[in-house]
């Protein structure tokens, strides 16, 4: 192999008609070879922006406090703005929280100007402090959430954990139930292993331990305009909901446990709300005070 | 004069950092074959100039970088075996080849991996600079602080070893 030409190529400096020379020598073909497949390396990112970034942050963080004397009276006032700011971070760090009774919702309007509307017997708890960086709270019972856009917002259940960036949707953790529904934008739900990544119109919902997804085809949840809504849902589950929204006992007889029932009650009149219940699927009701019985008919 | 308050200030620092640190993390990367220390290395080497901005001119700073980069690689214990990873997409520009000939590729690929690994450090680097960057003889025999030749030297002799290396196993 000729040495010079081998040089002039691996510093880029070889003819064409000097390569068609080098390419009679089989030694060089193979030195070729090894050259495509070495260009193919996978080499750390060839953006320097990134990385500016990250060292600015670095650099901003490692700027040494300096030491100031101070004269009495500015103690004094250091002091009284020391136990001041204490007193309001202590405040502000406690954990704030809501909770709904029964037949009873509420809307909060969170730091950020996001909306949480909390559906009856819930609670809702979160941290104002440090609200921005740290969007998290924790949900036990049913809320909708409207996102404005900002850090990762996180709601915690029992349940699973549901994340988002900027969006609409429905959290429902009850008893043993979870449900999750996305109205906008894409919500993550993370239930034990699981992982599900929902678009507008799909809704995640814990089956037999399992987190699966489904679609759902409706632009807000029905009890937001005091509706309750179901899709085949087993009927002791809308009794239950019909139970805690109008705060009444429910007696049923001779009904079969394995009926199910697709369809919105009203939350505000409970003879119409037995109605649209009954009616679909055949049965009767009988309302005494706070007691109401259902019953198959005869 | 007025190159010496240069690196100091933050437009000058930006640009240095975003002509070199590229490089240098290529640098690194083809001593260890790791993109997480080569990135933590390249950054530290920065914060060091940032530092000491005042005593180094904009001159020196990229040998300076180099020298501050290379020496906390050389701090650093247990090097372990070096294993580069190709890019994803296949390296002939027709798709629909045999499978016959992508298995061959696919295993000429795993030779010259375990060959690379087997060059030594002073030699891969060399050479990854010169075939992976296209980087020109003179800047490598700078950064290197070697000359010319001794650094054509060492890109040709990684070749032939590599070649030897995929011949024999």
């Amino acid at each position: 192999m000729n040495d010079t030409l081998l040089n002039k190529w691996l510093n880029g400096t070889l003819s064409p008609s000097e390569m068609e020379a080098m390419k009679e020598n089989p030694v060089f073909m193979e030195y070729l070879k090894i050259d495509s497949f070495v260009k193919n390396i996978d080499v750390p990112a060839q953006d320097p922006s990134e990385g500016l970034k990250q060292l600015k942050e670095k650099l901003n963080s490692k700027q040494k406090t300096k030491v100031i004397k101070l004269g009495v009276w500015l103690k004094v006032a250091a002091a009284a703005v020391i136990i001041l700011s204490v007193g309001y971070f202590y405040n502000t760090s406690l954990s704030q929280h809501f909770s709904t009774e029964l037949a009873q919702t509420e809307t909060l309007q969170l730091p950020d100007n996001s909306q949480v509307i909390l559906n009856e017997d819930s609670h809702l708890s979160f941290k104002e402090k440090n609200w921005k960086e740290n969007r998290s709270l924790s949900l036990d019972g049913e809320a909708y959430f409207v996102v404005t856009k900002g850090a990762a917002f996180a709601v915690t259940t029992d349940h699973g954990i549901v994340t988002v960036l900027g969006t609409k949707f429905n959290v429902n953790d009850r008893n043993d139930s979870f449900e999750v529904v996305c109205y906008e934008g894409s919500v993550g739900v993370q239930f034990e292993n699981t992982y599900l990544v929902l678009s507008p119109g799909d809704k995640a919902v814990l089956r037999n331990d399992q987190l699966v997804s489904e679609k759902k085809h409706t632009t807000q949840p029905g009890w937001i305009h005091d509706e309750s809504t179901f899709n085949n849902k087993p009927i002791d589950l809308v009794l239950q909901e019909l139970k805690s929204v109008y705060a009444i006992n429910i007696i049923t007889k001779n009904i079969g446990v394995d009926l199910h029932y697709t369809g919105s009650f009203t939350n505000l009149d409970l003879e119409l709300a037995l109605e649209t219940i009954t009616l679909p699927l055949g049965l009767e009701y009988a309302i005494e005070n706070k007691n109401v019985t259902l019953f198959a008919k005869d | 004069m007025e190159d010496e308050k240069d690196i100091c200030s933050e437009v000058q620092f930006d640009k240095m950092y975003s002509s070199l640190v590229v490089s240098l993390r290529n640098y690194i990367f083809f001593k260890c074959g790791s993109k997480d220390r080569a990135h933590d290395i390249a950054q530290e080497a920065f914060i060091k100039l940032w530092q000491n901005c005042a005593k180094v001119t904009p001159k020196k700073a990229k040998s300076y970088v180099y020298t501050v980069a290379t020496n906390l690689f050389l701090n650093e214990v247990a090097h372990q075996k070096v294993v580069f990873n190709y890019r994803k997409e296949t390296t002939s520009p027709v798709n629909n080849q045999s499978p016959q000939y992508l298995l061959e590729e696919k295993e000429y690929g795993e030779k010259l991996q375990r060959a690379l690994s087997q060059l030594t450090e002073m030699q891969r680097t060399a050479f990854l600079m010169s075939r992976v960057e296209g980087k020109k003889y003179r800047e490598i025999a700078e950064i290197l602080g070697i000359s010319e030749k001794a650094a054509g030297k060492r890109i040709s002799d990684a070749l032939e070893t590599l070649r030897l290396h995929i011949e024999n196993i």
